[in-house]
């Protein structure tokens, strides 16, 4: 095995924690997690098997059909991680609204007494 | 209490446009409340001495958001009507009451205010402006189904039943194509009557730029894909 390689596993099973951590072992994540992780490891220990897809799928070289995987998959990263800001920023005004709101009621109030 | 609230959002307005804004609403008896989005100066201490209802967000939201925070105001304060009025002294205050009157007419749940009814207050927008509207016209038409002479003015009136229903969630300026679609979602009623809309040096440098409608198709863009 290659330095390469080992650096590679050692970056895989790395990341492997870090997100079993953030998603606290879902079945579906782990699941998923599982098939990416197993995909990675036979791309990083046989990296000629993954010509050998390539060309199934018409695709000449193993290292395009890679990177055009990482492309798709780190857009759907992006679509997801941004869905998930859009809901925060949302909720975030909601709270700002109630805090606005809260005071001007609080104000009032104050004036009242 | 008057029945009818009328929300001006405010962020960073020049003092005294702000102040004969508020002049020309206090006739009308209607209670105004000031949706301050985050301005630098803080706008409860420029307009101290009128008696007005100023509610501050911490940051600048938007103007969506201030509207919306204004229609909370209503909906928990009972309002039967709530106006939407720009602070930057391009509508006539007395054209908040011709909105009022059509809607006891009883005949929609929002009136809107339309620059391109008339031709007189057509002629009134600048060419480049005008262009952009009849384009945010289409666009609006096309993706909410809802087509309206003037979908992005800031002037529009809607009763009780609106104000329940209408939750904004666009922060920015695509608030006013969410309103269409929440229209057409909650089964409301609209129409539209002429008004004059006063294009100022001011107003012309305050307002958005026309490039803005970039932005906002943009943003009616996600909002479609998050919806």
């Amino acid at each position: 095995m290659t330095p390469i390689q080992l650096l590679l596993f050692a970056a895989l099973g790395a990341i492997a924690l870090i997100y079993l951590k953030l998603v606290r072992y879902q079945l579906g994540a782990v699941v998923l997690l599982g098939l990416v992780l197993l995909t990675g490891c036979i791309a990083v220990y046989a990296p000629d098997l993954t010509t050998l897809v390539a060309n199934r799928l018409g695709v000449e070289r193993g290292t395009d059909l890679l990177l055009y995987t990482t492309v798709i998959f780190l857009c759907g990263i992006f679509a997801v991680v941004y869905g998930r800001f859009r809901k925060i920023e949302e909720e975030h005004t909601v709270l700002f609204r109630e805090i606005s709101l809260l005071q001007e009621q609080v104000r009032r109030g104050g004036a009242a007494t | 209490m008057s029945e009818v609230l009328v929300i001006v959002p405010v962020y960073n307005e020049a003092a005294s446009v702000l102040r004969s804004t508020l002049e020309g609403l206090r006739p009308l008896n209607h209670d105004i409340l000031l949706v301050d989005d985050g301005s630098s100066d803080p706008v409860p201490e420029l307009v101290s001495d009128l008696a007005t209802t100023v509610v501050r967000h911490t940051l600048n939201l938007g103007q969506g958001a201030a509207l919306q925070t204004g229609m909370e105001y209503a909906r928990r304060e009972g309002y039967r009507f709530a106006v939407h009025f720009d602070a930057d002294g391009q509508h006539p205050p007395e054209a908040v009451d011709a909105l009022l009157d059509e809607m006891q007419r009883g005949e929609a749940d929002v009136v809107f205010g339309s620059r391109f009814i008339r031709a007189d207050n057509r002629a009134l927008i600048p060419s480049f402006r005008r262009g952009i509207l009849i384009l945010g016209k289409v666009f609006n038409g096309l993706s909410t189904g809802v087509w309206m002479t003037d979908a992005h003015i800031g002037l529009r009136a809607m009763n009780r039943r609106a104000i329940q229903c209408i939750n904004l969630r666009e922060n920015r300026m695509a608030y006013a194509t969410e309103l269409l679609w929440q229209l057409r979602h909650h089964g409301l009623s609209w129409k539209e009557i002429p008004v004059a809309v006063v294009y100022t040096a001011y107003s012309r440098r305050k307002g958005q730029s026309s490039w803005n409608a970039l932005r906002i198709a943009t943003d009616i863009l996600l909002r479609l894909i998050y919806r």
